[in-house]
Parts: structure tokens; C-alpha cells; sequence
């Protein structure tokens, strides 16, 4: 069984041609502009959504194990309490709460990724794994990647590039296309905002650019403040590497209501989302703008 | 005098017309011409009669040359006249009585008021739709199109001729009178001579009309008058020679006819279209300067959701020269914003390149247009749903808002529409309608909700229902045919429809070759999604009992019991999701009424009776009258939009979508609408992939695929801020419409429809 956040079909910016992004539960990094931050923890985990909530604390009366009250009229919830047991989603009568994630075998995973084979024939498409980090759930995310590939599928995986080596080398043979994120190269700055050893990335980078360069992708997400003015320096070290293409991601907020359905706070609240326009004198013959 | 309501509206008509250039005197003098030639003929026979009464409209009721023309013809139509469809006026000899009396109002001296009201009383006893309706509308079963009240409607109309253009232009009017002069004279022969020479005083109307913008005309403007008149002139004589003399030809013939579709035009036009260029006497740029004079004039005539013109596909001899008029076509949707005509491309695998990227371009770029028929799938379709060889199958057309018909050879019109959740209310509520507390099962014996043990006796029950509704359906719309025929011809229409002058009989006498017709059926999603929240919820998680859930629907799911069931069927899985069982069952609940319809069609001796999801904004309207239902749908919401999900329900992205609408098999109806909105952003950025997914979709054995293009948030605005969006064209269903002229309820449910980004 693997812990599965999501399944998106049509997805248009993971890869090449029409995909399905299946997105794996757990991330061993705390990127604070992450647009997918329920997908940090491998458990399910409980959302709430504060605008269709209107404060009648059924959930509070059904949760067995106390772990929701209303404290100061603000919809409160212990996660240390919580075990996910979804009666209080059930009980919510304006689907204000919402369980993320759910245990799946592989084959029912790719029950739903094959529906749209036809779709990724006619356009060169497949099925893209993404997170959190795909490889976070080890053998288990290995085993699901390979099945896939031996349906037939063409594979790419969105990696953090933060997992054991021998996990990534496993599972390189089964898998087409790697968008492998390079966030930053200065180790102090991306260990203290994101949580990731620069060590382990630049390992598993240039073990697969010496591998498979032709299939990796470099994709930086480009967040202000934090490596906006330090793209020179990674473009530079990613260059040094022979893959295939640059992808720079301009940061954007669309996962802010997913922090505020965590209860966790957004660092970028107030910051808007940075325009294509201003990276295009990056653009060159291996760097491009958006995914 | 009528036993029914005779009043109200009797189509959807969203655009505004364009007011009778006649003065209110004049209009009511023409009004009483007409009234009197045909009480003077009631004894003649009815063919003569109709041609007493059309002289009376024709040529007195054309209107002036506007400026921008560069083909001769519009014409006005009055609250009383001749026609075919609802759209422009009535069926056969016409009162539409909220209009006249909405005329006898507008006038001021009593005298005047009085004259009107009295031909509102002569037409009572004369008007076909309502000597049609009197006879078939009751309180329970059956209503008025459009009284939404009951589960099922029915008119009389003729909607959707598509003539036989292309034998006009072959033989020329000359031609046309040599054939009627050949075969064995009769009643309705005669009078087809006599329509034939009423067409020649049209043309020449038409040349005075010609010559009178002369008075003001520029050299510009000289030049092209002069070239009108000459062509029509040239007309009254001879077959076409030229691309303007061909379509000047067809389209006076279409103004007579009361044809408010015009078919396959590059088969007809793109020779001449070929021969001109080719010889130098006219250039791409003039050509495409009249087929913008003719999309104005279509536009012009405000039928909402008619106007189709049809190109590309199977069965073009000439495709070389029907794809040029196809690309002229293209390229003037590309530069108009017009919701008629209702531009439509057929196609196939083999559909050249080229105009597949210049559909995509008009699409992308907001115009709705054109609408796209998949051939690869409804050509061998429509041969078997309507018994037709593959060759005559070839010649099918999209009217209205699908329906098919056989150009030139048959008749389809939709005079029947099934409101199928209505009718599973019936079925769960001993054969009540809850909206009304009526019963409306008729014979039915509808058992009570403890009787039904497994899900299958409880769909045994509504099978029931609907084939009583079946038995209505198909004696109501062979019994159109039966009244339009005992009191008109249809002269101009039989002329151009194959084989009415070799038999020497009137279209619906037994002229027309093929005698088909369709049945619209609405609300089905929103009823396959309620029937499978009650088998699962019910019979196979045990739940609920089916009781219960009717209730919370009958107490339109208020109280916080009842929304936590509402809660629940909203929850089960729903079609447009590509769920296997929730696709199936909409499967087998479209099938068995697609077949029942159709067995019964073919039993009571119809070419063809098939049903059309095509949905005008009936579906809106019908289900402010429909009560709340057990997929989750509140009191008076709208229904699903055709065959596509209900609004908000297809979660799982396009191709989730287009899985779910592919289930249907082609061949058991004769037109389903799909529709679906796309962003500008994935239009244009995404196009490779887009393309690859319609592509995709049409393999599968998707037959249809109509997209509006907007902007997130652009719907929304538009009903807080219309003045700024007053060029936003959307696609309802089966037409396209102006956003902001439409009802807040019809604006609503396009808003509810899944935007794909």
C-alpha cells in the first residue's frame, strides 16, 4: 500500500504530452512556498476550510479522541490527537473538512493512470510522480514506479532530489524522465529555509546527469528572497551538468489556501506571484520559462 | 374556440428581433389580406389554399437593401403568416396570439384594436399548432412546448428542412417549373407551378428593391447594386453561372421556404466558388466580402438556434472545391462575432490540416464556432439509427440544436421532449409529480416505496412509466404529421425535398422520402446519477431505505437530517468522472430510452424516431418546475446540460469528461450535444495537447464536440458588470448566445459547468 495524496489526470505541466500526476504522500523538506504542504506528512491528514465553515461544532461533538474544539470561536484541531478516522469530515454538513491522502495498492493507482492511455499514445504523455517527494516511501514508491513502467507507461518523477541514493538508483531503470528540482546551491541556505542536504541532491544529481543527462530536467523554482538573486550561481552549476534542459518556475501563491486549511502559517502572504516576463534574460537554448 | 392556453412562448428566443419594417397599419392590412384569402379558400383544396394565403405575404413582406448587402433578400414575418417553424412566426398558416394581441395593444384607435381581435378569434379555430394541441395537450401528461409543468411536451412544428440546394441551382427556377410541368398534374402540382411563379415576382421585388438603394448609392456601392441586379435579372432565366448567382438563388428560395438552416453549402457553392476564382471573375477577398454579407443577413434573422451551415465531411463529390468555400467560411467566423449562423465543420481522419488548425484558431479566439462533427463515427451512426444506406447516411446534417436529418430527403423535427426526472419522481411517489401533487402515471400502477425489494423492481417501475411516456411520444408526433398535413403543403419546402414532385405529392403526404423525426429527452444525467445514489446508498450499502431518501428530497433536503442525505448523495460517484459503474448505468438508462423510442418509431411505421440530447436552455427552464431529485439536485435547479454532467459534478478533469460522454453509442440518437469550456490560456498554451485530447476523444467515438473559450472569472463579471462583456459568446447547449441576454437561471448553470484550465 502506498500513501497517495492525489491523482490529477490532465495534468499539463509535469512532463511531456497529456499526464496523469499521481501525487505520493511525505517530503523530507519544509519548503515554506511548497504548494502542496498536506502532502508533507506520509499519514492522512485533516483539512479544514475556514470560509464554508459555519461554526455548528458537529465535528467537535463526533471526534471520539478530542481533538477539536473552538477555542476563542477559531476551529482548533491537536494533530497529536487526531488519527485521521474521517467522522468529523463525515459529520460536516458544508464539507468544510476534508481528510488528504489515502493508502492504495499499486494496481488500483494504475487502474486509474491507465484510463487515459489512449490520451498519452496521441500525445506522448504518461504518468509523472510528484509529491512531496515521490521517493520518500521507499520500496513502496519503487515498487508502484516500476509496475508502471513495465504497464507500459512512460514515467517521469518530480523528485527533491533529497532521498537515499540507492532508492533513486533502484529505481532509475523504470523510469523515462527526471524533473529533478535544484533549489539552490549554497548549502547553508538551503538547509536553513528548506531542510534539504545540498550533499544529497548534488550526489543524486550528478549520479543520474552522468547516467541519464538526457533525461533529466533541472527545474528551479524561483522565490524571492530566497534564490531569486542567486540564479547566475545555480544556473552555472546546473550548466556544468549535461542534461537536457533548464525549466525556471516563477514562484506563485496558489497554495496559500491549503496552509491556511493546515492551520500552518505562510510565509509569502502577502507577496504576489513573480511574472514568466521577469526571467526571460534567462532564456536561452537550455533554460525555459515555466514547466 | 381553443380549449388550452394558447398563449406564451413557444421557443427559446434569446436574440432580439429586428422590427417589421411595415408600418402597424399596413402590418394589419396585410394581416387581414391574409386572414381573408384564407377563409375565402377554406373550401379549396389545401394546396391552393396555402398559395392564396403566401401571395398575400410574398413579395409585399420584403424589406429594403441595407447598406452592407451583397445579396438581395430580407424579410419581415407578421404575428400572422405562413410558415414552418416557431422561430420565425408558426407553423403552416400561423397565429402567434401573445403577439398579436401585444400588437392589438401597441395600436391606438379601438376600431384598429378591434379588427386585430378579431382575427385573434378566427385564427383560434385555424391556427395549425393549435388545432394540434387541442386535440393532444391534457392536464396531466402532456403540455404545451414550453409549459414546463408536465413530464412531457408537444407541438407541431417543421422544424430542421434542410432542402435540396444543390438541385436548385442544377436545374435553375426554369428547370424546377420543366420537372413540375412533366409529371402528371395534380392539386398540389398546380400549386407548386403557382409557388414557382410567386418565386419569379420575388426576384423581381427583389430587383425594384435594387433599384431603389440605387437613389443613394456611392460609385462603390453603385457597382455592387448594379452587379445584384444584374444577377438577379439573369435569374429569372437561367440556371446559376456564377457563386453569387447561386447563393442569391438559394437564399431567396431558403426566405420562401421558411428554412431557418441552410445545410451543406460548400456541396452547392464550392464549384462556382472554384470556376470563378479559376476564370479570374472573382477574387478571394469578394468572395469572402459575400459570405460576410450572408452571415449578416442570417444574423439578421434571430432564430437563436437554428442557422446552421454545414461544411466539410463525408460525401462531397468536389472536396478540392467544397474546401475552399469551407476555408472562405472559416476565415469570415474568424473575423465576425456573430451567434447565427451556427457555423458547423464535419470531419473525419482525413480532413485536411489546414482548416482542423483554422477551426481551432476561431475556437480559441472566443467565437464558439465552428461546431465539430465527427463523421468517422456518425456517418456509419446515423446509417444504422436510421435504416439508410451508407451514401444517403453521408448526406446527414446537424439543425437546430443537433438534430439530424437527411439533407433534402427527411424530415426530423423535434415535436416531442421527455423530461426524464420528472418522471423518476413519478416513479417514487406512486405516480405524483411532488412539484404539483398531481398524478401523471396515467394507466400506471405505480407501487409504494416498500414494495420495491432490490434496485432492479424498483427500475422495472420506472421503465414502466417511461414506456407509457414512449407510447405518448410517438402517437403525439405521428399525429403533428397527421394535422400539418390535413391543413398544409408546404409548397416550397416539398419542391426542393426529394421525391415530392416525382410522386406528386405534398411533404408530409407521402412526398417526402424519408418520414423520420425525434424526440428531445432532458434531465438524464441528473436521473442515471440519482437511480446509482439509490442503488448504492439503498440496496447495496443499506444505508437509507429508499423512503427515507424521498423524503429529505420531498422536504427539498432541509433540516440538518435531510442535508446530511443530501450530503450523501452528492457523495456517490457521478457521471463525468470516467467511473465504470456510474458510466454504465447512464449507459443502459440512456439505452433503454434511446431504443424505446426508436422500436417504437419504426413499429408505428416512421422512417426513423430517434431521441436528441441536444438541449436548448430547456433544461434550465424545466427544472425550475422539476422538485428536488436523489442525485443531490435541490428544488427548481436547473438539469444537467444535455448528455454532458450535471454542473460542478465532473471532477476529474477533461479526459475524465470526455471518457464518460464517449460511453454513449452514436447510433442510437440523432444528435447529442457535448459541451465543454476551455480557458484561453489552455487554448493557446496548451494547444498540442488539447488537440491530441480532442483528437483522442474523437477516436473513442466521440461524435460531437462543441467549446466555449473564457477567461476564469469572466462569466462571473459579466453578471455583476454586463456592460463590459456585451461581445462574451458562450454555448449554451445546442446554440450559441450573447452571455448577457440570457435568463440569470440559464447564466447560472453555464457558470456551473467545469471551466478546464
Amino acid at each position: 500500500m502506498i500513501s497517495v495524496s492525489n491523482i490529477e489526470r490532465f495534468a499539463t505541466r509535469d512532463g511531456p504530452g497529456i499526464r496523469t500526476t499521481v501525487f505520493l504522500k511525505g517530503c523530507p523538506l519544509h519548503c515554506p512556498w511548497c504548494a502542496n504542504p498536506e502532502t508533507w506528512q506520509k499519514e492522512p491528514v485533516l483539512m479544514h476550510m475556514e470560509n464554508k465553515c459555519v461554526h455548528c461544532r458537529i465535528c467537535e461533538s463526533v471526534c471520539t479522541r478530542h481533538a477539536i474544539s473552538f477555542e476563542e470561536k477559531m476551529f482548533r484541531i491537536r494533530r497529536e490527537s487526531c488519527d485521521h478516522c474521517g467522522q468529523c469530515a463525515e459529520a460536516c454538513l458544508n464539507s468544510a473538512l476534508s481528510i488528504n491522502g489515502t493508502y492504495m495498492e499499486n494496481e488500483a493507482v494504475l487502474r486509474e493512470v491507465l484510463k487515459d492511455l489512449d490520451y498519452y499514445r496521441e500525445s506522448g504523455g504518461g504518468v509523472t510522480f510528484s509529491g512531496g517527494e515521490p521517493l520518500f516511501q521507499k520500496e513502496a514508491a519503487v515498487s508502484l514506479i516500476k509496475q508502471a513502467k513495465e504497464s507500459g507507461l512512460h514515467v517521469a518523477i518530480e523528485t527533491t532530489g533529497v532521498c537515499e541514493p540507492s532508492l533513486l538508483q533502484q529505481a532509475e531503470p523504470y523510469i523515462d524522465l527526471f524533473l529533478f528540482d535544484i533549489k539552490h546551491v549554497n548549502e547553508e541556505k538551503l538547509s536553513a529555509v528548506t531542510g534539504a542536504p545540498f550533499e544529497i541532491v548534488q550526489k543524486n544529481f550528478e549520479y543520474l546527469c552522468e547516467k541519464r543527462g538526457g533525461d533529466v530536467i533541472a527545474r528551479v523554482p524561483v522565490i524571492p528572497g530566497f534564490n531569486r538573486e542567486d540564479l547566475d550561481e545555480i544556473l552555472t552549476f546546473i550548466k556544468a551538468h549535461p542534461v537536457r534542459a533548464v525549466n525556471l518556475l516563477p514562484f506563485h501563491n496558489l497554495g496559500k489556501t491549503k496552509w491556511h486549511q493546515l492551520q500552518k502559517d505562510y510565509a509569502y502572504e502577502e507577496a504576489s506571484s513573480l511574472s514568466a516576463k521577469e526571467l526571460e534574460p534567462y532564456r536561452d537554448e537550455l533554460v525555459t520559462i515555466g514547466g | 374556440m381553443a380549449r388550452i392556453n394558447i398563449e406564451g412562448a413557444q421557443n427559446v428566443n434569446v436574440s432580439k428581433r429586428l422590427p417589421s419594417e411595415k408600418t402597424p397599419d399596413e402590418q394589419l392590412a396585410i394581416m387581414e389580406a391574409y386572414t381573408r384569402a384564407h377563409q375565402e379558400s377554406l373550401n379549396r383544396n389545401k394546396a391552393e389554399r396555402e398559395l392564396n394565403c403566401l401571395k398575400v405575404l410574398f413579395p409585399t413582406l420584403f424589406r429594403r437593401i441595407e447598406p452592407q448587402d451583397l445579396i438581395a433578400g430580407r424579410l419581415d414575418f407578421l404575428p400572422i403568416g405562413f410558415g414552418s417553424v416557431t422561430s420565425i412566426g408558426g407553423v403552416g398558416h400561423y397565429c402567434v396570439f401573445h403577439e398579436l394581441r401585444a400588437f392589438s395593444e401597441r395600436l391606438e384607435d379601438p376600431e384598429k384594436k378591434a379588427r386585430a381581435m378579431a382575427l385573434y378569434d378566427y385564427w383560434q379555430d385555424h391556427d395549425v399548432k393549435a388545432l394540434y394541441c387541442n386535440d393532444v395537450l391534457n392536464d396531466t401528461t402532456t403540455g404545451r412546448f414550453i409549459d414546463c409543468k408536465y413530464p412531457f411536451m408537444a407541438t407541431a412544428r417543421l422544424s430542421g428542412m434542410m432542402l435540396n440546394y444543390e438541385k436548385l441551382v442544377r436545374l435553375g427556377i426554369n428547370g424546377i417549373c420543366d420537372e413540375l410541368n412533366r409529371v402528371e398534374d395534380n392539386d398540389f402540382i398546380r400549386a407548386c407551378i403557382g409557388a414557382m411563379d410567386l418565386f419569379k415576382d420575388v426576384i423581381q421585388k427583389q430587383i425594384q428593391l435594387v433599384q431603389n438603394a440605387m437613389a443613394d448609392a456611392d460609385p462603390k456601392r453603385m457597382k455592387e447594386l448594379v452587379q445584384m441586379k444584374e444577377d438577379l435579372e439573369f435569374l429569372l432565366d437561367h440556371k446559376p453561372e456564377t457563386f453569387r448567382q447561386a447563393l442569391q438563388l438559394l437564399w431567396l428560395f431558403a426566405l420562401c421556404a421558411g428554412c431557418i438552416n441552410y445545410g451543406r453549402l460548400d456541396i452547392v457553392l464550392g464549384p462556382y466558388l472554384k470556376r470563378d476564382l479559376e476564370n479570374g471573375t472573382l477574387t478571394w477577398e469578394e468572395a469572402r466580402e459575400i459570405v460576410r454579407s450572408l452571415w449578416t443577413l442570417i444574423e439578421n434573422r434571430r432564430t437563436t438556434v437554428n442557422g446552421r451551415i454545414i461544411v466539410g465531411g463525408q460525401g462531397r463529390k468536389d472536396p478540392e472545391a467544397c474546401d475552399l468555400f469551407a476555408r472562405l467560411c472559416l476565415e469570415v467566423c474568424r473575423s465576425t462575432k456573430y451567434v447565427e449562423p451556427q457555423f458547423t465543420l464535419r470531419f473525419d481522419s482525413t480532413t485536411p490540416k489546414e482548416l482542423l488548425d483554422m477551426a481551432y484558431d476561431c475556437l480559441a479566439s472566443g467565437h464558439t464556432y465552428p461546431t465539430l462533427y465527427n463523421d468517422d463515427v456518425n456517418v456509419p451512426a446515423v446509417a444504422w439509427g436510421m435504416r439508410v444506406d451508407r451514401k444517403t447516411a453521408e448526406q446527414y446534417v446537424p439543425f437546430g440544436c443537433t438534430e439530424y436529418v437527411i439533407q433534402g430527403k427527411s424530415t426530423g423535427t423535434p415535436n416531442t421532449l421527455l423530461n426524464l426526472l420528472k418522471i423518476l419522481q413519478m416513479a417514487l411517489n406512486e405516480g405524483v409529480d411532488p412539484m404539483d401533487g398531481i398524478n401523471k402515471a396515467g394507466p400506471v400502477h405505480v407501487k409504494k416505496l416498500e414494495e420495491f425489494h432490490t434496485f432492479e423492481e424498483f427500475f422495472d417501475q420506472y421503465k414502466q412509466l417511461l414506456d407509457y411516456y414512449f407510447d405518448l411520444s410517438v402517437q403525439a408526433q405521428k399525429y403533428s404529421y397527421e394535422v400539418m398535413n390535413r391543413e398544409v403543403s408546404f409548397l416550397f419546402t416539398s419542391i426542393l425535398m426529394d421525391d415530392c414532385i416525382a410522386r406528386g405529392r405534398a411533404l408530409l403526404d407521402g412526398g417526402v422520402e424519408i418520414l423520420g423525426g425525434t424526440n428531445e429527452t432532458y434531465g438524464n444525467i441528473n436521473t442515471s446519477d440519482a437511480l446509482y445514489a439509490i442503488r448504492k446508498l439503498v440496496f447495496e450499502d443499506r444505508k437509507y431505505t429508499l423512503r427515507q431518501l424521498n423524503d429529505a428530497a420531498l422536504a427539498d433536503f432541509e433540516g440538518q437530517e435531510n442535508a446530511r442525505i443530501r450530503k450523501d448523495l452528492l457523495a456517490q460517484g457521478k457521471y463525468g468522472n470516467d467511473i465504470e459503474e456510474v458510466d454504465t448505468l447512464a449507459n443502459e438508462l440512456y439505452e433503454y430510452v434511446a431504443k424505446g423510442i426508436r422500436d417504437r418509431g419504426i413499429a408505428a411505421g416512421l422512417g426513423y424516431y430517434l431521441i436528441v440530447i441536444s438541449n436548448n436552455q430547456t433544461n434550465s427552464d424545466w427544472g425550475l418546475q422539476t422538485d428536488a431529485s436523489l442525485d443531490g439536485r435541490k428544488k427548481g435547479m436547473y438539469m444537467n446540460p444535455a448528455n454532458n454532467p450535471v454542473g460542478g459534478a465532473a471532477k476529474n478533469g477533461p479526459t475524465a469528461c470526455m471518457n464518460s460522454l464517449a460511453k454513449f453509442d452514436a447510433k442510437y440518437h440523432a444528435g447529442s450535444v457535448q459541451n465543454m469550456k476551455f480557458t484561453p490560456r489552455m487554448m493557446k498554451e496548451d494547444e498540442a495537447k488539447v488537440r491530441a485530447m480532442w483528437k483522442t476523444y474523437f477516436k473513442k467515438g466521440g461524435c460531437q464536440l462543441m467549446v466555449t473559450c473564457v477567461d476564469p472569472g469572466e462569466l462571473e463579471d459579466a453578471m455583476v458588470h454586463p456592460e463590459n462583456h456585451t461581445d462574451l459568446i458562450v454555448r449554451v447547449a445546442g446554440y450559441s448566445a450573447v452571455f448577457i441576454n440570457l435568463d440569470r437561471h440559464v447564466q447560472e448553470e453555464l457558470l456551473s459547468r467545469e471551466l478546464y484550465d
